[in-house]
């Protein structure tokens, strides 16, 4: 079946196969690549930049808390701007992906977005709120460390009086024992010491006092350091303390130490008062800043969720994306191995189904350069017997010229002729005409001949009857005369007698007769010839117009017959020129014939070649050797078939003009040197 | 010459003078003493019931004569009348009495003299001719005659009738 269908229907079959397997490759991994591209797209377009402007609200959400953070401790005002520009970033932020989501039709995110700007919104108030209250705090702070040191210097001039006056009291007592209080001694000095008790008790007072504002002090630095309000409460119960302190000490304060101890509580009620704003501003201020961190905590889970939409996004586009190479890769490789297979198939059948006719070609071939090789000798041999013609030709045609010449002169003589006869046909067709006339007379006479022949004929038939009747006589005589017997005897030598007569008569008549008939039939004859002379006298007449009007037409022939010998002429020369031309190409065709021979051989040397092309080194190898062996098996065919070839290839004029020396006698002969000695 | 001897037995007859003539290119000869004239080919009359080799029947001066064609009785292929056919009238002797009858012949030769010693018996066999009516055959300068018996000729079991037939002609024609 396969043999039946074209090689190129075959190949185109074969091609045809595997691009369309290609093709269906192509279009599914077009298809993939397809919906590779859309999620990529998807991801670059919306959810890297989704993820990205995310990822920066993010990162300025974080930013802006960690400055407003630090804003609140430090109560840096340079931090303000900062926080501003930040939180200007962070609007724009929202608001670009709010564009990118509302471009987008991504509704959730819109949302988120929008939350996301509500938040920032609130946000941006509360940090206005915090700010003022961060202010006042500062101002607070500001007041309360004024209460503090005026209170404090406070203290510790009520203190310093305090030791004054008991250092006073103590001088008192240890110089002049008496001096102040010397009327009652003993109730003096017992008042002396009571005093100086009340003083010490007053200095531990104004210590505890002093005390314990350096505890308050204390306490407000390490709710200031902790950053906690509770701490600063601390601070108030001392402060509570050193009011009853002071109310303790006021009982036994000493007037001259009152306007200290005035200075002292009251800058402790200031200090109190400024402390206790503080604190309220300070709880104040960390409300709005556990609200601000609710504010900023739902932002960034705002942005972290868009930013985990764009992740999810993505993940979800790259999965898509990598299940589609997959499938891609998985049907390229599919394809391939199927190509793969076909093609190995169809190329197995191709290489099959073009080297069967193409090594079959290269054994035709091989043998048809041989052929080609003996065959071209054969030309250039013959090439040299048409030369040698050529040159005969040659000659002969001089010779021919020559004969022109006198056939051309010979013409003339025709014409000259041709005249004369014409005369002579006019002299012919009169003496015809005279001839018919005698032929006339003559055919009368023959008549007359014929008529009285005829009449004779009847006299001799009567003759004859009578000689029969006498005959008829004579027998009944002779019959009678036998009947007298001895009688009659005389009677029957008479009757005998005249029976001889009628029988002489009978013959002469008979005789006559016949004469006659001749007679007759010549003048029949001379009747007959007179008839057909006339009518060849007619048809010689005729002739002779003929001839006449042939003679005519034989003049002008020879007219043109000479003029046609001059152009033959002309033509001879031509063909003496073509035939030494025709000589030359037969040169060349010998020449060109070895020429063939030489490519020939290099045809066979091709030949080869293309058989270890088509059939591997080995198989050309084998084939090359095979009509080397075919003398072993076959000498007597092989042998003589090729040697005489050879050996004229190489013995002949050919050979000589040196166009075949390449062709050695191994190549030539297809038997090595053991084999021609056998030979 | 003999003359005629009616109580002479047939063989013994076998001399003297025969009448030669010719008959389907062949000779045959006839004892002259049985022959009466030779006369030259007249018209006849056909006769109706008569055998076929009967042509017909013949005026001879006045006297109905039978006519026999010897073509049709020795069965030999039939000839033309030419100017030289004859009827040979024989005159046989019968017990009825005289019988004289017409027999045509192609030509009419001669008269020979054929010595006796000369004829020899007919042939058994090979001969174109019934061998019943061959009397003998002789053999003259390379010419073979073959003699026939004029009684035998004439004669035949129609015969009778035949004469039957040409009484009642007779009687019609006196």
């Amino acid at each position: 079946m396969s043999k039946k269908i074209r090689l190129s229907v075959k190949i185109a079959f074969g091609f045809s196969v595997l691009i369309a397997i290609m093709l269906a490759i192509g279009v599914n991994t077009v298809r993939e690549l397809r919906g590779i591209e859309r999620w990529s797209v998807d991801v670059n377009d919306q959810a890297v930049p989704l993820l990205i402007k995310s990822m920066n609200i993010e990162r300025q959400s974080q930013a802006a808390i960690a400055e407003d953070l630090r804003y609140q401790l430090t109560g840096d005002s340079r931090q303000v701007a900062l926080i501003s520009t930040n939180m200007v970033e962070i609007k724009n932020s929202i608001r670009e992906t709010l564009d990118l989501a509302t471009q987008y039709n991504l509704y959730n995110k819109q949302q988120l977005a929008r939350q996301a700007r509500d938040a920032a919104n609130d946000y941006t108030e509360l940090f206005h709120r915090v700010s003022d209250q961060v202010e006042q705090i500062a101002a607070l702070r500001r007041q309360m460390q004024e209460n503090e040191d005026r209170f404090h210097n406070a203290c510790r001039a009520m203190y310093a009086a305090e030791q004054r006056s008991s250092l006073k009291s103590i001088d008192e007592m240890i110089a002049g024992k008496m001096t102040t209080v010397s009327t009652n001694a003993p109730t003096i000095r017992e008042s002396m010491v009571v005093d100086l008790e009340a003083r010490l008790k007053d200095g531990a007072i104004c210590r505890d006092v002093v005390d314990l504002s350096h505890e308050a002090m204390i306490a407000l630095q390490r709710a200031d350091i902790y950053r906690d309000p509770v701490l600063a409460s601390a601070a108030l119960t001392n402060l509570e303390a050193i009011n009853t302190k002071l109310e303790e000490l006021k009982t036994t304060l000493d007037a001259e130490n009152v306007p200290a101890f005035d200075a002292c509580r009251k800058a402790a009620r200031d200090y109190r008062t400024t402390t206790e704003n503080l604190v309220t501003a300070w709880r104040n201020q960390q409300s709005l800043q556990k609200k601000g961190e609710e504010i900023s905590g739902q932002m960034l889970r705002q942005a972290r969720e868009i930013a985990e939409h764009g992740i999810t996004q993505v993940r979800v586009s790259s999965s898509n994306a990598v299940q589609s190479v997959a499938n891609s890769f998985l049907t390229i490789g599919l394809g391939i191995a199927l190509a793969m297979i076909v093609g190995a198939l169809f190329s197995i059948t191709l290489s099959r189904s073009i080297t069967t006719p193409i090594s079959r070609i290269i054994t035709e071939l091989s043998s048809g350069a041989e052929q080609v090789a003996s065959v071209s000798n054969q030309v250039a041999s013959s090439s040299q017997q048409l030369a040698q013609g050529a040159g005969e030709q040659a000659s002969n045609l001089e010779e021919t010229s020559a004969s022109l010449e006198e056939m051309a002169s010979m013409t003339r003589q025709n014409a000259d002729n041709a005249i004369k006869t014409d005369k002579l046909m006019s002299e012919t067709k009169n003496m015809v005409l005279d001839g018919v006339n005698s032929m006339k007379s003559v055919s009368v006479v023959i008549g007359g001949i014929r008529q009285s022949a005829k009449e004779m004929a009847k006299i001799i038939k009567t003759i004859d009857e009578i000689a029969f009747q006498t005959n008829l006589l004579a027998l009944n005589a002779a019959v009678e005369a036998a009947r007298a017997g001895d009688a009659g005897r005389g009677f029957a030598v008479v009757a005998e007698e005249v029976r001889n007569l009628a029988r002489r008569s009978t013959e002469a008549a008979r005789n006559t007769a016949n004469l006659i008939e001749d007679a007759q039939k010549n003048a029949e004859t001379g009747v007959q010839a007179t008839e057909q002379l006339a009518g060849s006298l007619n048809k010689i007449q005729d002739s002779a117009l003929k001839v006449a009007a042939l003679v005519a037409e034989i003049t002008a022939g020879s007219r043109q017959q000479a003029q046609g010998i001059g152009q033959v002429n002309v033509a001879v020369s031509e063909m003496d020129r073509v035939v030494q031309q025709n000589a030359a190409n037969a040169e060349e065709s010998a020449s060109a014939a070895e020429e063939l021979s030489a490519q020939a051989q290099e045809l066979h040397t091709l030949v080869e070649g293309l058989m270890e092309l088509v059939k591997g080194s080995e198989t050309a190898a084998t084939n090359g050797v095979q009509p080397q062996q075919k003398p072993d098996t076959h000498p007597a065919p092989a042998s003589p078939a090729h040697a005489p070839d050879a050996t004229r290839a190489a013995s002949s004029p050919a050979a000589s003009s040196g166009e075949l020396k390449h062709k050695t006698p191994e190549k030539a002969i297809p038997l090595d040197d053991h084999e021609l000695k056998q030979f | 010459m003999a003359i005629v001897e009616t109580n002479v037995p047939a063989s013994q007859k076998r001399t003297g003078k025969h009448l030669v003539f010719r008959l389907a290119g062949e000779e045959y000869g006839f004892p002259i003493l049985k022959i009466q004239e030779i006369v030259q080919w007249l018209e006849l009359t056909r006769v109706p019931r008569v055998p076929d080799f009967i042509l017909g029947v013949m005026n001879l001066r006045g006297k109905v004569v039978p006519v026999i064609d010897l073509h049709v009785r020795f069965g030999l292929p039939p000839a033309p009348v030419t100017p030289r056919t004859c009827v040979i009238v024989l005159q046989v002797q019968r017990e009825t009495g005289l019988l004289v009858s017409g027999v045509v012949a192609d030509d009419v030769m001669e008269v020979v003299d054929v010595p006796v010693e000369q004829i020899e018996s007919p042939p058994e066999f090979g001969a174109r001719v019934s061998t019943e009516f061959i009397a003998g055959i002789v053999q003259i300068e390379n010419r073979v005659i073959l003699l026939l018996n004029a009684e035998k000729v004439l004669d035949s079991r129609d015969w009778t009738f035949v004469e039957k037939v040409l009484e009642e002609k007779d009687q019609a024609h006196e």
